[in-house]
């Protein structure tokens, strides 16, 4: 039996009887023990998953209804709350919280009997583009351990990698779903603002963040998007999508679409590999009959530092109520006056997240609020309004997903605008409300590339199609882990 | 120029006991300085909101939680939060 299937192969397998969701699981759960301790996707396994498990292959064999996933384990960035299991947001505050509800997306999941088997890695309260500023250490690249795995859902994406689960969760603020998927080659997308309820998602930057899937495959990730996307009562900035089956019509190609190359995302201060594959894959999206043109979205160049100011803000103000009182690590409040106790045990939260919240309570202050936060919210509507302009010219948008291939280790960490740099390409989508999807597409020295698709305002059906029209001329090899 | 006061008043407002006050000067300043980029642009564009339709609303009903949450708290007593002492 081979781990390395996509969830309909799975799925499939489970229907006709050739595996059970005990054996799958189980082989998960020791491909996991054997890997992770390299890799460090994981900060929590789930002990349960295997009765699950079980009891799902008894009501299959009993031929009760089970629901769509039939027990496919699937991976959860910890910053999704899950009932029942830890969700620790890689951050010593958080370090036992355990929810006492599941986040939309779980009930979601779970409702059609998928299995959670962990919670993945990622940096403290997804703060970060490498996965290192985790409080329980980095996640490695399935790739190349001594490399990044990208970030910040980098333990959903080396999971996905290594087959440790079929599918993972994670969360996109600025490219933390796209940005790891291109360094561990899978598909990871940044749905739609409000077409995924964020309910129970552990709040960073509110009006900018998503939930979004990763998976070895386009169609995974439209068999998750049917699963997840829709109106919650919990979240009201969800938004009615209608009901659009994601899965259908994959396979219509991309003939006689439009697609834009942002000029801003391409050649300058960029590897020179990415560069060749972006252009490489523009290629042979034209090889299918695709009409590609330069495109400018001037704003882009300004784009990094309005988002910076804009999830600082947010986060600063979020991150407020961490305060060790309901929750959090053992520090007693004996001998403390209120004040002082909270100052000294918010002294755990990492540097970047103290840095962050620093930067954001600057921005919002007397003085500084205009010159910062109001621009940025006007370079945010400028953005708006050119992708808007964009996509009345094209269908698509495309870019390499980062200028850079996966680095190594503590190579940028102390570097911030350097790690600023990294997400030029992905901030974009985030700040215009669009989707955008990483596609795996080469491998050169051992190293993956990702490309960039973005779509207008709720067309995610129109972006899986290209993207999948993309997917099928690469045949991308297995990770060496 | 940040300043060490500047980088003290903030951590006082965010609540967080700083030692390291140089690190946090020089690492905030390099940042602010390339937030200033944004001080440069000179744009009439309107902000855009987003707006939420009434409509969207639940309604406004009590949804009754059977578990009993602060049961799950720590430093819990009966229905008390133990916290540290305020004044």
């Amino acid at each position: 039996m081979s781990l390395s299937v996509s969830a309909t192969e799975y799925r499939d397998q489970i229907r006709n009887g050739t595996i059970t969701v005990e054996e799958f699981v189980s082989k998960t759960l020791e491909k996991i023990k054997k890997v992770d301790e390299q890799i460090h996707a994981f900060i929590t396994v789930n002990d349960d998953a295997i009765n699950q498990a079980r009891n799902l292959d008894k009501k299959l064999k009993a031929k009760e209804k089970v629901g769509a996933c039939l027990g496919m384990p699937i991976s959860i960035k910890d910053n999704i709350c899950t009932k029942g299991i830890k969700t620790t947001c890689a951050s010593k505050l958080l370090h036992d919280f355990v929810a006492p509800y599941d986040a939309t997306v779980i009930s979601r999941l779970k409702a059609e009997d998928a299995i959670i088997i962990g919670k993945t890695n990622l940096d403290e309260f997804a703060m970060g583009l490498t996965t290192e500023f985790s409080c329980y250490g980095p996640t490695k690249n399935p790739w190349n351990v001594d490399c990044v795995p990208g970030g910040s859902s980098g333990g959903s994406a080396a999971a996905v990698s290594t087959c440790e689960s079929i599918v993972s969760l994670g969360s996109d603020t600025g490219g933390s779903v796209r940005n790891p998927a291109s360094f561990c080659s899978v598909f990871g997308l940044k749905p739609t603002y409000g077409l995924v309820s964020r309910y129970g998602l552990v709040s960073y930057a509110n009006s900018i963040e998503q939930i979004g899937p990763m998976a070895r495959t386009v169609e995974d990730i439209a068999f998750l998007m049917n699963i997840i996307a829709g109106q919650d009562p919990n979240d009201n900035t969800t938004i009615d999508s209608g009901a659009v089956d994601y899965v259908d019509d994959l396979d219509a190609g991309i003939s006689g679409k439009k697609i834009g190359i942002v000029s801003e995302m391409m050649g300058e201060g960029e590897q020179k590999e990415v560069t060749e594959s972006t252009r490489n894959a523009i290629s042979k999206l034209e090889e299918l009959g695709a009409d590609c043109e330069e495109i400018s979205i001037s704003e882009v160049l300004h784009s990094v530092a309005a988002y910076y100011t804009l999830t600082a803000a947010e986060a600063s103000s979020n991150l407020a109520r961490y305060d060790n009182i309901r929750y959090g690590y053992d520090f007693g409040v004996e001998g403390f006056e209120f004040n002082a106790y909270i100052s000294r045990s918010r002294k755990n939260f990492g540097e970047e997240v103290i840095r962050r919240m620093l930067l954001g309570t600057y921005v919002l202050s007397s003085g500084y609020f205009g010159k910062y936060y109001m621009k940025a919210q006007q370079v945010r509507s400028l953005i708006k309004t050119q992708v808007e302009r964009a996509f009345q010219k094209v269908d698509l948008l495309i870019s390499p997903t980062v200028p850079s291939m996966p680095f190594k280790l503590g190579e940028k960490i102390n570097d911030e605008l350097a790690l600023f740099r990294l997400d030029v390409n992905t901030v974009t989508a985030n700040l215009a409300n669009i989707p955008a999807i990483s596609v795996p597409f080469e491998v050169k020295n051992g190293l993956p590339i990702g490309i960039q698709l973005f779509a207008g305002h709720l067309q995610e059906k129109l972006l899986f199609q290209a993207a999948h029209a993309l997917s099928k001329l690469t045949k991308l090899p297995e990770p060496p882990i | 120029m940040v300043t060490k006061e500047e980088i003290q008043r903030l951590a006082n407002l965010i609540k967080i006991e700083i030692n390291e006050t140089e690190k946090y000067v020089e690492q905030v300043d390099k940042v602010i300085r390339y937030f200033d980029t944004l001080d440069k642009i000179r744009s009439t564009e309107e902000i855009f909101s987003q707006d939420l339709a009434l409509e969207n609303l639940r309604p406004d009903e009590h949804i009754p939680y059977k578990e009993k949450l602060i049961e799950k708290l720590k430093n819990s007593k009966g229905t008390f939060v133990k916290a540290p002492k305020l004044i």
